[in-house]
């Protein structure tokens, strides 16, 4: 029971210390200890503010900019301690609000004011009328000359790359590395504080602009810097910050770049990178060499003080010349070779230009790396022909192209035939042409080109590039219109064909259809009310063409006909002729038929073997007549009775003839016939 | 549990129903003709009596008939018979037997006791694919089914049974539209007209004997210039009955046996006798069926056919069926084969049938179909 009692005490005491504690706000400064407290309230010496400054400083010495919801500590230095003093900075900024903080920990004397802003809608440098009062000092001391930077924009750091490849820097290593930035007032700058690592540096270090510029908020910025000598007890890790300004007042530090430093050398030279600047095209972009030519070339290198040479012997085997070296920066050496006019060596791609170097240590390496194309001579385009000479080809027409070309090089060629504007899709045709003689080369294409869906559009004057390369060198001509073709690929002939005139009107069961179409047409088609009914032969030589066709009987004919070649393309079809198929033949009986009527069968051309018969709807004979002789026409008397005379009854019934036509052919003929009283 | 006990004296067996002992046309008016003693409901007695009149009276109507029509010629004319069905074409002259679906209204009105269901079905033909005539049918069928009560506890449940029903009712209506004259005579197009509609009613008679009847109402009419030409009307009835013997079924129909087809000019000329008979065979559970069937035209038998006919049913939907007839007309005989093709589908029945003419006048194809509601 009397521990409980103890512990609830306990806990009621650690509850009323805690109550205890001032929570006031850090507006008034306290003295940190008694001394100075009791000093302060014997001292009579008049408070004398002696000095006032910005506590925290850029790296360039600039104060570090007010940003809203931050603070920047002012020191003031007074002439005793033991004072309670305020500030007053709202001259600025209604917001700005000047906060006596505290007493510093180095002396008694110096106090520190917190200017703390939540919004400064103000930008730029300002001056700050501060007025700072001690407890005991009669007049407000005013200050006008304290600058402050306002900025709630200062550049942004995006990142940082060490191009280096060391990850530990001995002396005369090159620390290369990019930071990229936001800059929002640009132009911007960035200056990189290595008094870390090279306390000899009275400044800051400007870095060199890659990237962006006057009116680009993004800034790459790059720096070469070669790493000092230094004593082997200085080996160890080092920040070296950077820091990035603007237009506008204030900066920005980042402190991510760590160099380390070690005493130790082990590994030879590094070639870094490497960069032609001469022999250089028209575009800027290096080319192939030719006797006489000068070689620039840049090489960038891990570290400094290195003897850096070349050795073009894969260029130039017979020369004794040296390149020459100049240093053009940390570890970056240019090399300068002239290739001798007289160089016997062959043409050839992918020649090495050995690098070497060597460093203080003795260190040295070879890098073959950079390599160079020797071209003295071009395959000059002769002639290039195709075979047969036509305005259009078609579909499977095969045609040939010769490709010659003259080339002194000694090297072998490659000749291709670009058929992709021909035949899309088409693969590259390639010939390895011999030479004729030292050199002469000649290639020869034969190709087919292929169906209509897989031919080029229709047009004329269509390339036929021809590419000629070296075979181990590093030469490639094309010529995009040695020779061009047209392509057709419409049918051989879209008008079609032209048919012979058909006459209007005819009895005849069948007509003879001729017509003419172009000789490369392999058949025509004959079509009857729109449908194919026939095919007959073309000539090859004059393109005619017959056949017969059926007429449909009392019906006009409508006749045209088409041709096709041997791969079925079809022509359009001619304009129509009509042939009014008109049945000579008749059957004639009174409607509705009455017995004792008459039945007449007849044709103008006249028939014969006519069989004429009555039947029922059930499909029964009824009665029938015949007449085997040739006649213009047959008629018979009926009375209505059936082969065995009894009376047929009235309804419908059929009649049905059957007869043989002057040209021999037999026909049938069906009518309907009403039988009544 | 189900009772399925049924009141005897409403019951009527499927023994019963199905052919029996007796022989077909034993017609005695005394009640012990009806054999086995069993009791007999009031009124089955005068029932009977009632069909033994009928029939009497068709016998004497078929003599009179004979008679009155001596001097008619025995071949055909104005509506002819023509098959009503795709089924009819493909079985033939059989028909009369293996018929039992609603075209039996016209064929044989006894079928249509066998239809299980209301049925309803159309069929077209181009005659002998000329394209000079053509025929449209239509026909519908109602059966009035038989019932069985079944007990189950306290409660009687009624169950319609299968067919046959206690009698039938037909609707027929045909269209034929001929086309008159040649085509290259130059004359104006003119055409035939045949319309007819036919009822039919069947229903159990003595002993499991089918017996059907049919009126069918008459009208011809063409578009001839001369309105009066070539216009009739009238009317004929015919009968029909189906009896079965086991396996065995005997199919009879006459047609045109009482009418008249009035012509607007000339004689009135009734529509020819036509007797058909015929015998068939059902096995397998009937899906093998064989017939063979007789008919005759007129009194003196001119243009009488004689024909047999298979109905094959491999699978419940689809049948085959063939017939070969052998038609005598004033040219001498024909054969006149004959085949086609059903399928049944969810109560649909799509049915092909065709037969090449005998003379040569071209083949006839004849496409139905069959919904039963």
């Amino acid at each position: 029971m009397f521990r409980m009692w103890r512990i609830l005490w306990l806990i009621a005491l650690g509850l009323c210390i805690h109550d205890l504690v001032p929570t006031a706000p850090p507006a008034v400064a306290q003295p940190t200890s008694s001394t100075s407290r009791g000093e302060s309230l014997g001292d009579p010496t008049t408070p004398e503010l002696l000095e006032i400054h910005w506590a925290d400083l850029l790296p360039d010495g600039s104060p570090v900019p007010i940003t809203s919801g931050r603070t920047v500590r002012v020191e003031t230095v007074w002439n005793r301690g033991g004072l309670t003093i305020t500030a007053d900075a709202s001259a600025v900024a209604e917001t700005l609000a000047a906060v006596p903080l505290t007493v510093s920990d180095f002396a008694d004397s110096i106090y520190v004011l917190e200017l703390f802003a939540d919004a400064t809608p103000v930008a730029g440098l300002k001056a700050v009328p501060l007025r700072v009062t001690a407890a005991d000092l009669p007049d407000t001391v005013t200050i006008d000359g304290l600058e402050v930077c306002v900025q709630n924009d200062p550049p942004r750091f995006t990142g940082l790359t060490v191009t280096s490849p060391h990850t530990s820097f001995r002396p005369n290593d090159v620390l290369r590395f990019e930071s990229s930035w936001i800059v929002t007032s640009p132009p911007g700058e960035l200056a990189v504080d290595l008094r870390s690592i090279d306390p000899s540096l009275d400044g800051l270090v400007m870095a060199d602009v890659l990237e962006g510029g006057d009116t680009s908020n993004f800034h790459l910025f790059g720096l070469t810097y070669r790493i000092p000598s230094f004593a082997a007890d200085r080996a160890g890790d080092y920040v070296v910050p950077i820091f990035c300004t603007g237009q506008a007042c204030g900066g920005t530090v980042d402190s991510s770049l760590v160099v380390t430093l070690s005493a130790e050398r082990s590994v030879p030279p590094v070639l870094v990178d490497w960069e032609v600047l001469a022999p250089l095209d028209g575009t800027g972009e290096p080319r192939s060499l030719v006797n006489g030519d000068t070689i620039r070339l840049l090489t960038y290198w891990d570290r400094d003080s290195l003897l850096v040479s070349g050795d073009p012997f894969s260029i130039a085997p017979t020369d004794t010349g040296r390149p020459s070296t100049i240093q053009r920066g940390p570890g970056e050496y240019e090399i300068v070779y002239t290739v001798p006019p007289d160089n016997p060596r062959q043409d050839g791609a992918d020649l090495a230009f050995v690098l070497l170097a060597e460093d203080l240590d003795g260190l040295s390496t070879m890098d073959s790396s950079v390599r160079f194309c020797l071209s003295n001579s071009h395959p000059v385009h002769v002639e290039t022909t195709i075979d047969p000479i036509r305005r259009t080809f078609r579909a499977l027409d095969v045609f040939t192209v010769t490709s010659v070309w003259l080339s002194n090089s000694r090297l072998p060629l490659s000749v291709e035939l670009d058929l992709e504007r021909v035949a899309p899709g088409a693969t590259r045709l390639v010939q390895a042409p011999q030479g004729q003689g030292d050199s002469l080369y000649t290639a020869i294409f034969e190709y087919t080109l292929p169906g209509r869906d897989r031919l080029g559009p229709d047009g004329e004057g269509l390339p036929l590039p021809v590419i000629c390369r070296e075979v181990g060198g590093c030469d490639s001509v094309r010529l995009e219109r040695p020779v061009t073709i047209g392509i057709d690929t419409t049918p051989p002939d879209t008008t079609g064909p032209v048919l012979d005139l058909l006459p209007a009107q005819t009895s005849a069961d069948s007509i003879l259809v001729s017509g003419t179409t172009a000789p490369e047409a392999t058949r025509a088609g004959l079509t009857r009310q729109g449908s194919t009914v026939r095919y007959a032969d073309v000539d090859p030589i004059t393109g005619r063409f017959e056949s017969y066709i059926k007429l449909i009987h009392d019906t006009e004919n409508a006749i045209r006909a088409f041709a096709e070649d041997s791969l079925l393309n079809r022509t359009r079809s001619s304009d129509p002729q009509y042939v009014q198929q008109v049945s000579a033949f008749h059957i004639e009986f009174d409607r509705p038929f009455l017995r004792g009527g008459e039945i007449r069968v007849g044709d103008p051309d006249g028939i014969r073997d006519l069989r004429l018969a009555l039947y029922d709807l059930e499909g029964r004979l009824v009665m029938n007549w015949s007449a085997p002789e040739f006649s213009l026409t047959h008629a018979w008397e009926w009375d209505g009775s059936d082969l065995d005379g009894d009376p047929v009854r009235q309804g419908y019934y059929i009649v049905r003839a059957e007869y043989t036509h002057t040209n021999g052919r037999k026909a049938e003929k069906s009518a309907g016939l009403v039988l009544g009283d | 549990m189900t009772n399925n006990t049924t009141p005897s004296a409403w019951r009527e067996s499927s023994d019963r129903l199905r052919p029996g002992s007796s022989s077909l046309g034993s017609c005695s008016m005394g009640s012990s003709s009806l054999g086995s003693g069993r009791p007999v409901r009031p009124g089955r007695e005068f029932r009977a009596r009632f069909h033994c009149a009928l029939a009497l009276v068709a016998t004497a109507g078929c003599l009179f008939g004979a008679s009155s029509n001596a001097t008619a010629a025995g071949n055909r004319g104005a509506f002819a018979a023509l098959d009503p069905s795709a089924r009819a074409t493909a079985w033939g002259v059989s028909s009369v037997v293996l018929t039992e679906r609603s075209e039996s209204g016209r064929l044989n009105p006894a079928g249509l006791l066998r239809l299980p269901d209301r049925e309803v079905s159309v069929s077209y033909a181009d005659l002998f694919g000329l394209g000079l005539a053509s025929q449209t049918q239509v026909h519908a069928a109602f059966v009035f089914a038989r019932y069985d009560y079944v007990h189950d506890g306290a409660e009687i449940e009624k169950k319609r049974l299968p067919p046959p029903g206690r009698f039938a009712f037909g609707l027929s209506i045909a269209q034929l539209r001929g086309d008159v004259g040649f085509e290259g005579d130059g004359l104006p197009d003119e055409s035939y007209n045949e319309s007819e509609v036919g009822f039919s009613l069947a229903w159990r008679s003595l002993r499991g004997t089918y017996v059907g009847a049919q009126l069918r109402l008459l009208s011809a009419d063409s578009d001839f210039a001369d309105d009066a030409k070539a216009k009739a009307s009238g009317s004929t009835v015919g009968f029909g009955l189906q009896r079965d013997f086991g396996a065995f079924r005997l199919g009879a129909a006459a047609d045109n046996v009482f009418g008249s087809l009035d012509w607007n000019e000339g004689l009135d000329e009734p529509l020819p006798r036509r007797y058909s008979a015929g015998l068939g065979w059902f096995g397998f559970d009937s899906r093998i069926r064989l017939a063979g069937a007789w008919s005759a035209l007129g009194e003196d038998g001119k243009g009488s056919t004689v024909g047999v006919a298979f109905d094959w049913r491999p699978y419940d939907v689809c049948s085959l069926r063939g017939g070969l007839d052998r038609a005598t007309d004033v040219g001498g005989d024909q054969w006149e084969p004959s085949a086609g093709l059903g399928f049944t589908w969810q109560g649909l029945t799509i049915d092909w049938g065709f037969r090449p003419n005998g003379n040569d006048l071209g083949t006839t194809h004849r496409w139905s179909a069959s919904v039963e509601i």
